[in-house]
């Protein structure tokens, strides 16, 4: 199964984002980055189906230069190849960031797509709806179980407090969910074998951007809460608080 | 400027994002539409006219009984150029989320995913949106001739505002689906999913095990509440992953969000800080929950928790 | 060490010579080796993050066999086993930052790797054949075996060269007998593959037999290895440490690491080597306790103010940052020497050892004093760490043992310009730092020097300060061999006080070698901090040299070590105050 799964580089969940001093941008001289953690599900389901199916797992990642070491944490997981679409900026819109990926993974001959349900840095969420109206194909996105059987593809979705299962054909893209599967650690080996790989660079395909960030700002400061007490007898004042200061029970 | 606003349902049933759309959009003081797609819906014209929609189109056909990702996105973009709309007004659930860009790709608009504020500024909108798990929070503006907004729940109350609504009913042709729901499989009966819910009680890793679970169920049931968990509960299997609130789980802004044995993680705190009212219940003094909740009591939980459901119980 | 290896920065100090082409600029990682060392502590961080609950690992006094095994197959007992032997082939710096990471995780996880590839097998690396290696790295490296490295005994600790165990050729046979038993050895109950040091009778150039010290492989399955119980400890309870016992054992010829009565050699290359992945390992330690101790004292609130807002704890907790980072310029600074691979870093490792071990147990305490009661609670951390953390002033040299090896070492050279002196300096503790001839020679031909380069002038205060006390260091050391001759060896006070002073004075030159080096890189406005603690460092350090330097002279050593004397003889404290004449 020739499968391609692409992943972003984001900053690691614990960061404090910064803003730059004009909050026109987040300041990323301190952040840590990480392969997004959406996306490890995407690479893990990709590596069980070549385990089974044998085949070929490809790696696409758009983004500037700093971006390869997310690619080496995927390639160290296992996966075969890499492309790295190269910007010198990540666009704003994922529109953009959509139809320069579906450019790449429009002649790659790919049975499967995969890829994380949502970035955690923009959290737009689009990537995977997106490419499916671009590439014509099937796209069933947050996916927590997967089952395919020739080109035969059984998915179950996360929905709003149910599960839907949906079924299509291949090729198809599948966007990732926690829950899927227990995505592997890179092992020392892996990151060995990956450090020899070498990533195919090329300049991504920009369309316009539509989306503009004018700005950001920190969200409003919380008052300090009170401490109610410290037993459970605070228990009553809680409650009268809940229901006369805050009315929300 | 004209709206039309995505009309959630499920099996049947409108859903509250809906009127917390038209309820915004009311404000926004934009001519607006309502758009329902899909086969047996109930009480359309008296549900959508109770909360101020005077008109509604409903595209109807057999085969759209349940939602399909592709076959709606193409009904969906058909209705939005047939009705002149300028703007797509969604709920940022996970129907939302799905369906939005497959439209705007059709349309090829752009899309603001998951908006906590909407506002006229000109002849444009004015977004706000939570990025990096809400760390920030960015104003962004959509230069697309059509705009798709989804919108988070939650964030926009549904106030009354009782009209007659007007219901065009107009069947259309069902597309190939390239995608099939099979089947829904409901999670346990009567649950609330968490991200729609206004109040919720969530455990973590203080709870010390499933069997204690018990605790949360109970008081969640008395307040009419969703469960939640942190990713320590649901990671130690005791707990569902869609109940995991945070950075890799369910983002919520419930009015009342109980935390009880959850230290408050950085990650957890991403999924839930936007709530409007937040409570801890944590025997840490330092646990960093206490610095976002409105607020907390520090004592054992199980001393807490149980006399919280008994004081409800007793009514007082 | 290669015979050619160049002298040792300190080493050459104690002489009056400033070899600062050593130490700068300071050394950067390999780019690469950057990149990968990053994405190993993703994956120990996550693996961690999910799978070890260092409080339960204290409780039940074990490391889970799901943990261990995970370790073994992600690669982690491998991480400075070259890569043609199948492991990860870190350099050095790689290495000890590793350790740092795990450290600042777990320590008895950190404990178990450590003394499995910093100690364990690294005779074998250091010294082995290719044969040997390409038997037993490709196992070690996977975790299919783990190592100890067995050198203590119940009769020989610090004098390591005092150990009994014996090994007689059979020259029939083809193998040595080995008898003996070794005590607190890290691993013990789990290893399989064992370096352990043993004395063998070795027939010298004139006829004379002497018992020499040899290094052996001993695997665990051979015959009459065994091993005692777990020991009960104080800390780092997770990680295995017993005793082992070596009855008739038969060990092949082609075990023998190294040549045969080099062994004590090897015992000390091997510690020097890994003494900076201890020093690692303890001040990761204390970075992990800072996190929550920090937390606390910017939330808690006494006398309406919090914590962080009092001097006192500001004092503790600059003092701390100031401490961590010059002991981390100095460990970074040596291991990129090591990576050099071409000059004696064996007293920089030891400086290291000495000062990381006793920044971390301060800190620790520290950060333990500042959440007060809390501190002492077993539901936190500070206490697991500072039990933890005990040892390392105790293990892989005493402190005491390490600082009297920085000053005779260091002031060896010194000494061989007045012979006799020289050759005593050679006899206390064995195998003390041996320097080649060449480096000696290559010491000689050079004049003292009062200057190292320039720095950039924010730092230069701190430049003239360093030059002042290293020279008035190198006046001392000399003052010392003069006035006490080859006595030197028997005033340890004094060592001390030299050991402490040489302490000093390179923790200043690494961070003033770091924050130049770091100026060069992101400018002055970027480096404001470390600017500061480089000074204020060195502010301190020099008041610490000259109050040490004048104790060399001027000092109660004589009465102090009378009352010790009258003390052990007494065998309690003898002094009774009012109605408490009952003594304790
Ligand atoms: C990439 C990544 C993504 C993540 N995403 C998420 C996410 O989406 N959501 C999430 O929740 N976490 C997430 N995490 C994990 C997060 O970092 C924390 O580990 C997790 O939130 C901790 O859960 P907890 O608060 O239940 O457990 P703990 O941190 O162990 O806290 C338990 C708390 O219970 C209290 N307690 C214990 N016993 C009692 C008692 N008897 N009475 C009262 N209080 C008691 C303790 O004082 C403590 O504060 C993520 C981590 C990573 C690395
Ligand atoms: C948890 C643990 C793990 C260990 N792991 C290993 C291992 O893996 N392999 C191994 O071989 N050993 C191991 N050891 C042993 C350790 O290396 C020894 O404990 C250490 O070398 C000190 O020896 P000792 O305990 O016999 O103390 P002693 O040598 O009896 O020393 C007692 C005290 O006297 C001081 N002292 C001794 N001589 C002098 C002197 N000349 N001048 C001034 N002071 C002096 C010492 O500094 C110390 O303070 C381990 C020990 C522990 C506790």
């Amino acid at each position: 199964m020739n499968i391609a799964v692409c992943v972003k580089q984001v900053p690691d969940t614990e960061t404090k984002v910064k803003l730059t001093e004009d909050k026109k941008a987040v300041d990323e001289s301190e952040i840590n980055f990480i392969l997004n953690p959406y996306d490890e599900f995407a690479v893990e389901e990709a590596l069980q189906l070549k385990e089974k199916y044998d085949g070929e797992v490809t790696v696409i990642s758009l983004g500037p230069d700093r971006i390869s070491s997310a690619i080496r944490s995927a390639l160290a997981m296992g996966a075969d190849k890499a492309i790295h679409l190269q910007v010198d900026e990540n666009p704003q819109d994922p529109n953009v960031v959509a139809n320069a990926l579906a450019a790449e993974l429009k002649n790659g001959g790919y049975d499967l797509i995969l890829l994380g349900k949502q970035a955690i840095d923009d959290d737009h969420t689009q990537v995977p709806s997106i490419l499916g109206e671009k590439l014509g194909l099937p796209s069933v996105t947050v996916v927590i179980k997967l089952n395919i059987d020739g080109d035969k593809v059984v998915a179950e979705r996360e929905i709003d407090g149910a599960h839907e299962i949906v079924e299509c054909t291949l090729p198809a893209i599948i966007s990732t969910q926690r829950g899927l599967n227990e995505p592997r650690y890179a092992s020392l080996k892996g990151i060995m074998r990956a450090k020899k790989i070498q990533i195919e660079q090329k300049p991504a395909q920009l369309s316009d951007d539509q989306l503009n960030i004018i700005g950001f700002e920190y969200p409003p400061q919380k008052n300090p809460g009170k401490i109610v007490g410290d037993s459970a007898d605070a228990v009553p004042e809680l409650l009268r608080l809940l229901h006369e200061e805050a009315k929300v029970i | 400027m004209k709206i039309l606003i995505y009309a959630e349902h499920r099996e049947g049933q409108l859903r509250k994002i809906t009127y917390e759309n038209i309820s915004l959009a009311r404000t926004l003081g934009q001519p607006f539409e309502v758009l329902v797609v899909g086969n047996e819906v109930q009480d359309i014209q008296e549900q959508l006219g109770r909360y101020g929609a005077e008109q509604v189109v409903f595209y109807k056909n057999a085969q759209l009984e349940n939602y399909s990702a592709d076959g709606y996105a193409r009904i969906v973009a058909e209705a939005v150029k047939e009705r002149q709309a300028d703007v797509l007004l969604m709920g940022a659930t996970s129907t939302g989320k799905d369906l939005g860009p497959r439209v705007a790709s059709i349309l090829n608009a752009a899309m603001a995913t998951d908006c906590i504020h909407v506002e006229m500024e000109g002849d444009n909108l004015k977004l706000i949106r939570p990025m990096y798990a809400g760390k920030v929070q960015a104003t962004i503006r959509l230069t697309s001739a059509v705009k798709v907004v989804t919108v988070r729940p939650n964030v926009y109350q549904a106030s009354e505002a009782p009209v007659t609504a007007k219901v065009d009913t107009k069947e259309v042709s069902a597309p190939d689906f390239k995608t099939v729901v099979k089947e829904i499989v409901s999670g346990a009966k009567g649950k609330l999913d968490v991200t729609e819910a206004n109040i919720i009680v969530s455990g973590g890793r203080g709870m010390k095990g499933p069997e204690n679970w018990h605790l949360i169920e109970d008081l969640a049931q008395l307040l009419g509440a969703a469960t939640g968990a942190s990713r320590a509960a649901v990671d130690a299997g005791w707990r569902p992953h869609d109940e995991q609130v945070g950075q890799t789980g369910k983002t919520v802004s419930p009015s009342l969000y109980i935390a009880v044995g959850i230290s408050g993680a950085i990650q957890h705190l991403a999924g839930m800080s936007s709530s409007k009212y937040i409570v801890a219940i944590n025997k840490d003094p330092d646990a960093p929950i206490f610095k976002l909740a409105d607020y907390g009591i520090v004592a054992d939980l199980f001393d807490v928790v149980p006399r919280m459901i008994e004081e409800l119980k007793a009514g007082n | 060490m290669p015979s050619k290896a160049l002298p040792s920065f300190s080493k050459a100090l104690f002489s009056g010579i400033l070899l600062d082409e050593l130490l700068f600029p300071y050394p950067k990682m390999d780019k690469e080796e950057a990149e990968n060392l990053k994405l190993v502590q993703e994956t120990f961080k996550k693996f961690a993050d999910d799978k070890i609950d260092s409080q339960k690992i204290d409780e039940e006094a074990h490391i889970p066999d799901e943990v261990m095994n995970g370790l073994k197959e992600l690669g982690f007992m491998g991480l400075s086993v070259p890569e043609k032997y199948g492991g990860f082939g870190l350099s050095n710096t790689g290495y000890v930052k590793m350790l740092e990471f795990i450290g600042g995780t777990d320590p008895s996880v950190a404990i178990m790797l450590g003394g499995h590839q910093s100690i364990g097998y690294k005779a074998l690396i250091l010294y082995g054949t290719d044969e040997q290696k390409k038997k037993y790295l490709p196992k070690l490296a996977s975790g299919e075996m783990v190592a100890s490295y067995c050198l203590t005994e119940p009769g020989a600790g610090s004098d390591a060269a005092g150990i009994q165990s014996k090994a007689v050729r059979d020259e029939k046979r083809g193998v040595y007998i080995l008898n003996g038993n070794k005590q607190w050895i890290t691993n013990a109950g789990i290893a399989d593959f064992l370096t352990v040091f043993a004395k063998e009778p070795i027939t010298d150039k004139d006829g004379k037999v002497k018992e020499k010290i040899s290094a052996f492989i001993v695997t665990r399955d051979m015959k009459g290895v065994s091993v005692g119980k777990e020991e009960n400890k104080l800390g780092l309870k997770g990680s295995s440490t017993a005793s082992l016992f070596f009855e008739d054992v038969e060990v092949p010829f082609e075990n023998v690491i190294g040549e045969p009565g080099k062994g004590f050699k090897v015992a000390m290359n091997v510690l020097n080597a890994g003494r900076l992945g201890l020093s690692g390992g303890s001040l990761g330690a204390l970075k992990h306790v800072m996190r929550p101790a920090l937390a606390h004292i910017k939330e808690r609130r006494q006398f309406g103010k919090t914590l962080s807002e009092f001097e006192m704890i500001k004092e503790k907790v600059a003092q701390m940052t100031i401490d961590l980072f010059a002991t981390e310029s100095m460990i970074y600074l040596t291991s990129g020497l090591m990576d050099r691979g071409d000059v004696d870093y064996s007293l920089e490792a030891a400086m290291c050892k000495v000062r990381a071990t006793e920044v971390a147990w301060n800190g620790i305490n520290e950060c333990l004093q500042m959440v007060g009661g809390l501190g002492f609670m077993k539901e936190y951390p500070y206490q697991r760490l500072m039990r933890d953390g005990r040892v390392n002033m105790i293990f892989e040299g005493t402190n005491e043992i390490l600082r009297m090896f920085i000053t005779l070492a260091g002031i060896r050279d010194e000494g061989e310009y007045l012979k006799k002196i020289g050759e005593a300096l050679k006899g206390p503790i064995k195998g003390f730092g041996v320097l080649t001839d060449y480096a000696t020679q290559w010491l000689k031909d050079r004049v003292m020097t009062e200057h190292i380069r320039d720095v950039h002038p924010s730092l230069a205060n701190a430049k003239v300060q360093f030059e002042t006390w290293a020279k008035n260091t190198h006046f001392s050391a000399e003052r010392f061999i003069m006035h006490h001759g080859k006595n030197v060896i028997y005033r340890e006070m004094r060592q001390e006080r030299l050991a402490n002073a040489a302490i000093d004075l390179f923790g200043m030159i690494s961070t003033i070698s770091r924050v130049d080096s770091l100026i060069a890189e992101k400018g002055e406005e970027k480096c404001k901090h470390e600017i500061m603690i480089a000074n204020v460092f060195a502010d301190q350090a020099w008041r610490r040299v000259r109050r040490n330097l004048l104790m060399m002279d001027s000092n109660a050593d004589r009465q102090m070590g009378e009352l010790s004397d009258f003390m052990v003889k007494q065998g309690f404290y003898p002094f009774a105050t009012e109605s408490m004449e009952i003594l304790l």
